[in-house]
């Protein structure tokens, strides 16, 4: 394959991966479901803010993409068919059902799948196939599956139970008091929101151009300069590496405007009925316990947290929880895996012969 | 740029100043209600025509508020959805009072009363559905500014109604013993219990306040 063609095979690639990423990004759901913010609002803020994320947090996150999990060098094309097969679900996953799935589980599942059907195809290798996986950290993944959901639960609980506690619950004495007090919990949650929102516009863009930062143009320590000249001024440098962080943003935006309203929308009212309280509540266990479980090397699925804590919030108001949501997302988020890794095995044959090294 | 997107602070006190100009409506109907039967009492005719075209302008008013609220105020997402949803139902069951009142004042005029005196129990009837509108519009101010205070005028409407009922029941009585069914007796019959259907509205708009006192305490 030539460079050029290299080239553009890993810009759309990205382009679709990170429109994907944004397609199944659940993070305002609180504000929206809340009704804080309107989902107009919602998508243009999420938006502009990945875009933000991904240009100031995405050159520092080093992404894996699964590379531990598995004990086969992931080759170029092997990374391509992942990513593809994780864009592919989550893309699938947002059109039809408009469920928040969690990417990690994604990308586990096409790294197992991928990396099995190498080993299987590849006996030169010299790896048996019940090792082409390590299992401790698998175990480790599965654990942070398991651990996910409870966390945030438990968390969401005690943080709206705080809440309740600070805001003298019983004790208001005027609905225009209440009032006040929902618009305070509506801009602490846009705050947090928007925190999170930067904070994984950062994260996610690292899955989505993964491949592109493997391009010598888009290292680091490359600068690219744009030959557009105006009367009086220099040439317009930039660093190689914003271009497909700002590709992967862009992605991101567009996925998120186009196709993520509908996961927004579903988890924002399916749940649960949110007020701003329960919303600030289960948005700041989210980022709470991610922050300090990242902290602590512990695999968290963001996803998870916010749908557990949405219950959470739920229950410790009172607030009755739709079952039926609830099963459709758990559901989902079973099938994830196995059918990432099948997509993950089917994209790859083409993929191994396109490019061989 | 909050501001636009947690709603606007000025449409939310015009929200709170139409809510209450709705029930200044409410509570003017129905003090010109009373007035129409005090008029129907003292046989003056043309009065008691004259204030039910009254109320019924004050009705029309009432929905012009109701639909300003609705599409400059409401549609512009000025309040969260459940504090915009929250008013929505208050200002549509205070209306059903004002529309009771006019149903009742458009029943009025339907048949030329032609007995000399009509039973003290209707007048006293309609001096109730007065008060208790008068209520509700306390009921409503104190909504915003004192939970305690709203919760108070709500339970002196429920006093009112239950004494309205009474004086509803004692007029059943009167009627039940006629020996003839006549015109007139079924309209004041008719009267009667669209006055009660006034009170009996107005109760569930307070009823509806007092859930909200503890709803969002």
């Amino acid at each position: 394959m030539t460079d050029i063609l290299l080239l553009a095979v890993a810009i759309i690639t990205g382009f679709i991966v990170a429109f994907a990423i944004g397609s199944n990004d659940e993070s305002m759901a609180p504000a929206v479901g809340s009704g804080v913010f309107s989902l107009r609002i919602a998508l243009g803020l999420g938006a502009g803010f990945a875009v933000f994320g991904a240009l100031t947090l995405g050159r520092g996150v080093s992404e894996k993409v699964g590379k531990d999990l598995v004990n086969v060098e992931l080759t170029l094309a092997m990374v391509l068919a992942i990513i593809s097969a994780m864009a592919i679900w989550l893309i699938l996953v947002s059109v039809g059902a408009g469920i928040p799935i969690s990417t990690t589980q994604c990308i586990v599942g096409s790294v197992m799948g991928v990396s099995l059907l190498e080993v299987f195809l590849n006996p030169d290798l010299g790896i048996n196939l019940i090792d082409t996986i390590h299992y401790p950290t698998l175990f480790e993944i599965l654990l942070g599956w398991l651990i996910s959901p409870v966390i945030g639960f438990i968390f969401a609980a005690l943080f709206y139970a705080a809440i309740m506690r600070i805001r003298g619950h019983g004790k208001v004495n005027s609905l225009m008091a209440y009032e006040r007090q929902e618009r305070i919990a509506g801009y602490l949650l846009a705050v947090f929101l928007l925190v999170t929102v930067i904070s994984r516009g950062g994260n996610d863009v690292a899955n989505a151009v993964a491949p592109l930062l493997r391009i010598s143009e888009f290292r680091y320590d490359d600068f690219i300069t744009l030959s557009i000249r105006i009367e009086g001024f220099s040439d317009i440098i930039i660093p190689g590496f914003a271009i497909p962080l700002l590709l992967g943003g862009i992605g991101m935006a567009t996925g998120l405007i186009i196709v993520g309203k509908k996961v927004i929308t579903n988890l924002g009212s399916e749940v649960v009925t949110l007020t701003p309280f329960s919303a600030l509540a289960g948005s700041m266990s989210v980022s709470i316990v991610l922050f300090f479980g990242t902290a602590m090397g512990l695999p968290l699925s963001g996803s998870h947290i916010l749908v557990a804590a949405l219950i959470a919030v739920g229950w410790a108001g009172k607030s009755p929880v739709k079952m039926d949501g609830v099963k459709k997302i758990g559901i989902s988020w079973i099938i994830t895996v196995p059918i990432s890794a099948l997509l993950g095995m089917i994209i790859y044959i083409p993929m191994k012969i396109l490019i061989p090294v | 740029m909050f501001f636009r997107i947690l709603g606007n602070k000025n449409l939310r006190e015009k929200g709170e100043d139409l809510i209450n100009q709705h029930g200044k409506k409410v509570q003017i109907a129905g003090a010109k209600l009373y007035d129409a039967v005090e008029a129907l009492s003292k046989q003056e005719w043309e009065k008691v025509k004259s204030l039910s075209k009254e109320i019924d302008k004050l009705e029309q008013d009432a929905d012009e508020i109701k639909d300003e609220l609705a599409e400059e105020i409401f549609a512009k997402g000025s309040y969260l959805p459940h504090d915009t949803e929250l008013r929505h139902n208050l200002i549509s069951r205070t209306d059903k009072v004002i529309n009771q009142i006019d149903l009742t004042a458009e029943k009025m005029v339907l048949k030329q009363y032609t007995k000399k005196e009509i039973p003290k129990i209707l007048t006293d009837m309609a001096k109730r559905s007065w008060e208790c509108t008068d209520l509700l519009q306390d009921a409503i101010k104190f909504l915003w500014t004192d939970y305690r205070e709203a919760r108070k005028v709500v339970r002196e409407l429920e006093e009112a109604r239950s004494e309205a009922k009474d004086l509803y029941y004692s007029f059943l009585e009167t009627c039940f013993a006629a020996d003839t069914v006549s015109g007139d007796l079924l309209y004041l019959k008719e009267v009667a219990a669209s006055l009660l259907d006034v009170i009996i509205f107005a109760e569930r708009v307070g009823d509806y306040i007092k859930a909200l006192t503890f709803k969002f305490a």
